[in-house]
């Protein structure tokens, strides 16, 4: 009797049942434990089994030693520079209105879409031959990559905030700068720390434009991880280094996500004044940074083998070259690249859907936030670390799926998962209930009045996570690296490939191709940008 | 006037000829206001008939396009809002959320340079003024909307301005927190001796708080 109540008013109220609820989000919670946390767990466990004293290896090895010290230097300093100069230009610009300032902002993002292995072919071709490979062009590739990003998202945070305590502070005797540094630093700080935890682990499992550019002296964690798994066959190092990373990362993003406030932009009276000198300086320096490895990838390019200008690198990526590493003409791999960026989209959206229904409609707050956490965890794992898991998960018995041509698109699935449901799950929180409930008192059954209006009012955000996903699969690499087929690369994969070998033909196809997606990556979030809306 | 905050220097506002537009929309034009020392200016009009535009004016925060504005005979165009020495509370009252009660109030002292002991004393004077003594850690977040008021009264008298400027602080308050706030502002108001303008909407407050109405037409 009971039970039939609770059903009749949850029906009347237009909200969906809790059992279906939690279904869904178990659902979602069932595939990132299969696709992450079991490939994972495996791979701890060959780790601790196949040597025990894997760990201590570790530690005793002065190289690893290296590395780790490395991994950790290069990511604190990358984080340093890109934050410092992030909040720099981002006072420069907040609340400066002028003509182009949104499309300059979502240009100066790109980068942070581009595949890492782009980064690397584009440092490549911009830093002078003696900086090519080493500290400095990791760390600049690892602040090309995230600058943009940063400053367009702590130049919004600001531009969020009312204007009522910094003109509070004027009227108190602060001059402009006193009170951005009392008042307006303060209040993002919590943006700023959100940010410097997610460079700083994207830093730490930087992969591509390590593997690229860090030469025979430097490599991060996760190069190590790759070059003891493939390259040495020493899947105990490689795991006792993923756990490892794993407890740095994982301690990072909790200490990270801690420190973050919870959401409460008002927005009541933002303060909007007239651009100066410094913005067009701080705008200038922003865009110079973006654009000039960009435009030397893209010269590269053109450069023909004969050091004439053309496009011969593009027509050589319909032909097979032998020494390429590459059986089929370059451009096949886009092919391969757009099947599987079209699968682990889709993937990753309908489980994110799940992840964030129960997220926000479980009628259990524990079940609200292990919804938040499972759509988390994949970041604290990084590409690299699940690959070998999965190869080491479904080689065998009782998942034999290693062949499965859907493995790397549900592992993509899963890489993408994080940046798809950060994307939703605001829009779906800021939903009221009781718009579900005014559709349930106008007839609507719980599913329609979800579809007709939570659902419609989230469609944009729906349509930005789904082109931020395909951006994030279609220049995925690190997994790529170790599950994609030999014969049947990825583009990111290919131009690893081609960019490792010496001579001017495949240098030159490895830059167009590197073009090839840049240009794809921007189209796709150029066109997803189109549905972020006025909140921009 | 019941007493005089010997701190407060009594100072008088003047105001000639103003002319605000925003584009082609003129909010104010050709307004002329006198403000005796000490005395408290309510300024009344309907919506859009340029209330808070006129304080926003006064404080440097909206760009003046014709006339003139003194304050003890200096005449403010071209000083920047944080050397013009005024006291200003928000409709919204914008407190900073980062920072304790006393922190709130010791906010303008520091940008003055007080010495910490003169930053204590002068917060405890003030929060006994508004009756919260013992409130300095506390955060402004867990106060009730009349306590964040006063608050924010406080914060902005604390460096002894030259002219208070208050923006419907009341405007969020139900009728009888408004009543009896109004009350407390004059009371606290009049004790510092601070030369005031207060803009409201409500005939009411306007009477509770004021010496003296005037009245905005919206143009």
């Amino acid at each position: 009797m009971d039970r039939t109540i609770r059903l009749t008013a949850h029906r009347r109220l237009g909200r969906r049942p809790p059992r279906a609820t939690s279904a869904l989000a178990a659902l979602g919670a069932a595939f990132v434990g299969l696709f992450a946390l079991y490939p994972f767990a495996r791979l701890v466990w060959r780790g601790l089994s196949d040597g025990r004293g894997a760990i201590a290896d570790l530690v005793r090895s002065e190289r690893i030693r290296r590395i780790v010290w490395f991994t950790l230097w290069q990511s604190a300093v990358s984080t340093a520079v890109v934050i410092g100069l992030g909040v720099a230009i981002a006072a420069c610009l907040a609340g400066r209105s002028f003509p182009g300032k949104r499309a300059a902002l979502a240009l100066a993002a790109v980068p942070f879409t581009l595949p890492t292995v782009v980064v690397g072919t584009a440092f490549l071709a911009t830093l002078p031959s003696e900086w090519r490979q080493g500290r400095v062009a990791v760390i600049s590739a690892h602040i090309f990559f995230n600058i943009g990003i940063t400053t367009r998202t702590l130049t919004l945070a600001i531009e969020r905030l009312d204007a009522g305590p910094w003109e509070a502070a004027r009227t108190l005797g602060a001059s402009p700068f006193v009170a951005w540094r009392t008042v307006t630093l303060p209040a993002i700080r919590g943006a700023v720390v959100g940010l410097a935890g997610l460079v700083a682990t994207l830093c730490l499992t930087s992969f591509g434009v390590v593997l690229l550019l860090g030469g025979p002296r430097y490599a991060t964690v996760d190069v190590e991880i790759y070059r003891q798994a493939l390259q040495l066959s020493r899947i105990d190092r490689a795991a006792a280094l993923a756990s490892m990373q794993f407890v740095a990362i994982g301690g990072l993003l909790w200490w990270a996500g801690r420190r973050q406030p919870a959401v409460g932009a008002t927005r009541t009276r933002p303060r909007v004044v007239r651009p100066t000198l410094i913005t067009l300086c701080a705008l200038t320096v922003l865009l110079g940074m973006v654009f000039i490895p960009l435009t030397a990838l893209v010269r590269r390019s053109l450069r023909q083998p004969d050091s004439s200008l053309g496009f011969v690198n593009f027509t050589n990526l319909t032909t097979v070259r032998r020494g390429t590493g590459l059986t089929d003409p370059p451009l096949r791999s886009l092919l391969v690249s757009l099947q599987s960026t079209a699968i682990a989209t889709a993937l990753a959206v309908v489980i994110a859907l799940t992840l964030v229904i129960g997220a926000t409609r479980a009628p259990r707050p524990t079940v609200r936030r292990w919804c938040e956490r499972m759509a988390s965890l994949p970041l604290a794992v990084s590409a690299v670390s699940l690959g070998l898991g999965v190869l080491i998960a479904f080689s065998g018995r009782p998942l034999p799926w290693r062949r499965s041509p859907l493995l790397l698109p549900a592992l993509q699935a899963v890489v993408c998962l994080p940046f798809v449901v950060r994307t939703l799950l605001p829009a779906f929180a800021q939903i009221p209930v009781r718009l579900s409930d005014a559709a349930a008192t106008l007839g609507a059954s719980p599913w329609r009045a979800w579809a007709t209006v939570d659902f419609a009012i989230a469609a944009r955000a729906l349509a930005l996570a789904t082109g931020l996903g395909a951006t994030v699969a279609l220049g995925e690499f690190g997994a790529a690296s170790l599950l994609a087929r030999p014969q049947a690369p990825t583009v990111p994969v290919a131009i690893a490939r081609l960019a490792g070998r010496p001579g001017a033909v495949v240098q030159g196809q490895a830059a167009a191709l590197a073009v090839v997606l840049a240009a794809a990556a921007t189209a796709l979030i150029l066109v997803t940008e189109q549905f972020r809306g006025a909140d921009r | 006037m019941t007493s005089t905050d010997p701190g407060t220097k009594a100072c008088g506002l003047q105001i000639r000829a103003l002319g605000v537009a925003f584009g082609e929309r003129t909010v104010l034009d050709d307004f002329d206001l006198d403000v005796a020392p000490g005395e408290i200016v309510v300024v009344m009009g309907p919506s859009g008939s340029g209330k808070s535009t006129l304080l926003r004016s006064i404080a440097g925060f909206t760009e003046i396009r014709t006339g003139q504005i003194d304050i003890d005979g200096i005449d403010l165009r071209g000083v920047p809002t944080h050397q013009r020495k005024l006291g200003y509370v928000f409709q919204d009252l914008a407190l900073f959320p980062h920072l304790d009660v006393g922190e709130n109030i010791a906010y303008g002292l520091h940008r003055r340079h007080e010495p910490s002991s003169v930053r204590t004393a002068r917060v405890a004077e003030l929060l006994a003024l508004i009756a919260m003594s013992g409130a300095e850690r506390r955060s402004v977040t867990t106060l009730s909307g009349g306590e964040q008021q006063r608050v924010a009264l406080a914060r902005a008298l604390a460096p002894r301005p030259r002219l208070l400027l208050l923006d419907e602080p009341l405007a969020a308050l139900d009728i009888q927190r408004k009543t009896e706030l109004a009350d407390e502002l004059r009371r606290i108001i009049t004790t510092t001796g601070v030369t005031a303008v207060h803009v409201t909407h409500d005939p009411d407050e306007a009477t509770r708080i004021g010496d003296r109405t005037v009245y905005l037409q919206p143009r």
